[in-house]
């Protein structure tokens, strides 16, 4: 039977999702751009994986071999590099956060407010805080992807290595060991470039700013805690600040730096964290009164 | 049937400058122009509307409260902004299906519409390629368009000509002229072309320093149908011949040109005394029509003096 | 003013001292920006009044207006604005009043100091510049904000202060590149008069704008722009009746549309007549005779007739025919 049919419009009756739960597109949004095109979050996890093959083929191969380069034990004692790799690990997967970061998360929020997307946001029911949900969620869940995931598997390896059950039992202590550190750079990583994106309106800026911050800013406020001698300076060189926690955790020896007392370098830590987190609500909210309606 | 906007005693103050003063309106049409010169205060009353910056008084947008209900009002409501407000990396159909989403659609229903939008919109192939490369022409539909993916029942749109350039400004009129039909939404449109309004809109709002200074149809705003013994006459030449000779059979008459006057006929003439009149005289009338105020003339004329200022 | 549309390969003008009178005399001038087309094989003359520059995104607007104003030097052929090349020479574009359409202005500086800065830029000795500048943003409606600066000004009074810097140092030619975008109807009202009063100071003005009824209010005299070549040029009216492609369209609002279509159905002229819901339109090849014989019918049938109007006799209808329907 012949029919033309009616392609006429037809309004849409079902249900709306819940406000509460739109930040969720957010986050997939983010990590989608994110990973599209080489340079960008392909390039960081890239150079996670080559590092996980890397020092995870030393935890193999050199299973019994003496760390190097000052990776010591408290109270001087050698250490194999299957307990040392993790730890010297870590260098490298903050390396390749601190790509993440220049390359995705440094331009997020500026990037939107030099696009005008505050008004394409905010013109819909999205809150503010749905908006910082959703961008964090999604530089949260990118960081880990480096740093949580890549120790976590290297904890796993060492694990894997334990000749028997006594030695697994000894050494399981390096999962959680190796979460928590993750976790806490993935705060550092993934919030403060958040925050420098979100006091720029445009991305080059923020971008710039993030690499000028963590090159040149923190490793001169590290120098010059060292040479004054004070530890709270120093510790806000974020770098040395999850370093020394690092070596708290795993029981390591520094072998020539100043040695940042705990609380300063947790302290440190949660001020930066604070203030990101305080920077990006108070730019976000700033946004939705006044990003829609133009000027007229 | 609720009124697409009401308005009762909204007013919006920053600090020591009134932004809004105690605006009381029903709003209600399919296609509504919202009118004023800078500063009257149109951004300020959006951003009431949907419910984005705090105010005093009551407003009602298609029946929500805009002091409680924003979010969901800003669910059923498209706005199409003047300036740039797209993420430049996306292609046009994931904007809009990003659009969609964040208005709560599920995920296929959104593509779906966030296609829909685009074919309505006018965009063909070229939106599977990212925004960045678009013309202004195209970025004007990838704005219109995700306007509408979510369905909106009241659209916004500011300035949606701009930059166009003629064809594409006939095109976009032409579009929005047929939203009410085609998708069943009202449209506000705010603009400072007025011939624009004059060809789309049937009713009209305007403000002037915070304040609302107009709100009816189109025609109330050019005064009524004008009476049908006014006329504005063209011909091809000697205007002032036919002047003369009209004002010897008793009507009254201003000549504006070599080619344009104005006549007020007698009582109990029509508009063949006219034409008889220019037979006589050899003079070729080339237009006829019941005089009116343009919508610019009408705007300027109730903005008045104080509107003058830079 | 004649009127031409005009064919591709026009063939070279008249004597050159008939040049010297033109405002503005372009022969044959072509701009690339490497394999990109700006402008081609353009010719035209200006003597002087307001021309309206209209044309497609794209199709060479800008890029013939920064030829005029001295910004670009032509690739091939001759430019001359009020006798001389505005490119090469400093006195020329002296005499030249350019407001581009994207302004890169000093938001830090007062209008007064922006003005000022821009006229003794463009030759006036020090000691006149600040009175010129008052005197143009005074003319411009910008007295009272002379001293405020730029950064908070409103679109309308961000182009009322280019212009005034495009006048501030009395310039003969104004060349004006979207004056009224963003512009809203009260100061639109107010600086298309400003440019009316300037034409008829004397000055010869350009403007150039999408917006047809600006330039419709402004001037009939239009040239237009298409694929990077001149498309048309001259009296808006005079281009209608040259296009013979699309026949004139009558619409006549009346009581009985059927009987005023039967008077005129049997003429060779009239191409096409349709019916609508108040009138009828007459699409005819013979506007002036179809007039005539419109008025005799409406006289004999004793029709009531309460519109008479041209659609298509306008600046928009105009345009779109020219450039619609991929021509040439």
């Amino acid at each position: 039977m012949s029919a033309i049919h009616d392609l006429g419009y037809k309004r849409y009756v079902g249900t709306r999702r819940p406000t509460s739960t739109r930040w969720r597109v957010i986050v997939r949004r983010q990590m989608a751009t994110a990973w599209h095109g080489w340079f960008r979050m392909k390039a960081a996890v890239g150079l996670a994986i080559v590092t996980t093959c890397v020092f995870g083929g030393m935890m193999y191969f050199l299973t019994n071999g003496i760390m190097f380069r000052g990776f010591r034990r408290v109270g001087d004692l050698p250490l194999t590099i299957a307990d040392g790799a993790l730890p010297a690990s870590l260098d490298w997967y903050r390396r390749a956060a601190f790509l993440l970061g220049l390359t995705v998360i440094a331009g997020a929020v500026a990037g939107d407010r030099q696009s005008g997307a505050f008004t394409f946001y905010f013109a819909r029911s999205i809150r503010p805080r749905d908006y910082v949900a959703g961008k964090l969620g999604g530089a949260l869940a990118m960081t880990a992807s480096i740093l949580v995931l890549g120790p976590l598997v290297l904890a796993l390896l060492r694990l894997g290595l334990c000749d028997d059950t006594d030695a697994l039992v000894a050494h399981l202590a390096i999962v959680p060991e190796a979460l928590a550190i993750g976790a806490l750079a993935t705060l550092v990583y993934a919030i403060v470039p958040l925050g420098i994106s979100a006091l720029f309106a445009s991305r080059r800026y923020a971008v710039a700013v993030w690499a000028a911050y963590w090159l040149i800013a923190t490793t001169a406020a590290g120098r010059i805690g060292i040479a004054t001698g004070s530890s709270w300076i120093a510790a806000l060189d974020l770098a040395r600040a999850i370093e020394a926690v690092t070596h708290r955790l795993f029981d390591l020896q520094l072998a020539h730096h100043l040695a940042i007392p705990l609380p300063a370098a947790l302290g440190s830590i949660a001020l930066h964290v604070a203030l990101a987190l305080a920077i990006v609500g108070y730019q976000v909210a700033r946004a939705q009164r006044t990003g829609v309606g133009g000027s007229a | 049937m609720t009124a697409v906007i009401e308005l009762s005693g909204l007013a919006k103050r920053y600090g020591a400058i009134t932004a809004l003063a105690g605006l009381d309106a029903t709003i209600d049409g399919e296609i509504i122009g919202l009118l004023g010169p800078n500063g009257a205060g149109k951004s300020t009353l959006l951003k009431c509307l949907l419910g984005l910056v705090p105010f005093d008084g009551e407003a009602r947008v298609l029946g929500l409260s805009a002091a409680r209900d924003g979010a969901a009002i800003r669910d059923r409501v498209g706005y199409m902004p003047e300036q740039e407000a797209v993420l430049l990396d996306l292609t046009a159909v994931e904007l809009c299906a990003y659009a969609g989403e964040l208005s709560g659609l599920p995920r296929n229903e959104a593509m779906q519409r966030a296609h829909a939008a685009l074919y309505y919109a006018g965009l063909d192939e070229k939106r599977y390629q990212p925004i960045a490369g678009y013309s202004t022409g195209m970025k004007q539909r990838v704005k219109l368009a995700q306007a509408l993916v979510h369905d909106p029942e009241l659209l916004f749109l500011d300035e949606p000509t701009s930059g166009l350039d003629p064809r594409s400004r006939d095109e976009m009129l032409e579009l929005v002229a047929e939203l009410p039909d085609r998708r069943g939404c009202a449209i506000v449109l705010s603009t400072h072309l007025l011939p624009d309004v004059e060809r789309v809109c049937d009713r009209a709002v305007i403000m002037h320093k915070g304040a609302l200074r107009f709100t009816g149809t189109i025609d109330e705003l050019r005064g009524a149908r004008g009476r049908d013994s006014e006329l504005a006459v063209e011909v091809k030449a000697d205007a002032h011949k036919l002047a003369d000779a009209l004002v010897g059979a008793g009507a009254a008459c201003r000549v504006q040109s070599d080619t344009a006057l104005a006549v007020d006929l007698p009582a109990d003439a029509t508009a063949r005394l006219v034409f008889a009149i220019a037979r006589d005289v050899a003079v070729q009338v080339r237009g006829l029509e019941v005089r009116r105020d343009s919508v610019e003339a009408a705007f300027l004329r109730v903005i008045g003096d104080e509107g003058a200022h830079p | 003013m004649t009127a031409a549309i005009a064919r591709s390969g026009a063939g070279p003008r008249s004597a050159g001292e008939a040049r010297r009178a033109e405002t503005i005399a372009i022969e044959r001038v072509s701009k690339w920006y490497g394999h990109v087309l700006g402008v081609s094989d353009v010719t035209w003359t200006m003597r002087g009044g307001v021309v309206g520059l209209l044309g497609p995104n794209g199709a060479g607007k800008s890029t013939l207006i920064k030829l005029i104003a001295g910004l670009l030097r032509p690739s091939r052929g001759e430019l001359a604005v009020l006798g001389g090349r505005p490119f090469e020479d400093r006195q020329v574009r002296a005499r030249i009043g350019y407001a581009p359409e994207h302004e890169q202005m000093w938001d830090e500086l007062t209008a007064l100091e922006l003005v000022r800065a821009l006229a003794e830029l463009a030759g006036v000795p020090r000691e006149r510049a600040g009175a010129a500048a008052e005197r143009a943003l005074e003319q411009m409606g910008m007295a009272d904000a002379r001293h405020r600066r730029v950064r908070g000004f409103s679109k309308g009074m961000r182009q009322r202060t280019k212009l005034a810097s495009a006048i501030a140092h009395d310039p003969e030619l104004i060349v004006l590149d979207e004056p009224l975008t963003g512009v809203d109807p009260v100061a639109r009202a107010d600086i298309i008069e400003q440019i009316r009063a300037l034409a008829r100071a004397g000055k010869s003005v350009v403007v150039s704008s999408h917006v047809l009824y600006e330039i419709e209010a402004l001037t009939s005299e239009i040239v237009v722009i298409y694929r990077g070549q001149v498309l048309a040029e001259g009296n808006v009216f005079e281009i209608r009746r040259l296009i013979d492609r699309h026949p004139h369209r009558i619409r006549v609002e009346c009581d009985r549309p059927r009987a005023l279509a039967a008077a005129l159905a049997g003429e060779d002229h009239v191409a096409r007549i349709a019916f609508e819901r108040t009138g009828v339109l007459i699409e005819t090849r013979d506007p002036d005779r179809c007039y005539d014989q419109l008025a005799a019918a409406v006289l004999a049938g004793d029709i009531a007739v309460h519109a008479l109007t041209s659609p298509d006799n306008n600046l928009g209808a105009v345009f779109d025919y020219l450039t619609g329907g991929g021509r040439t």
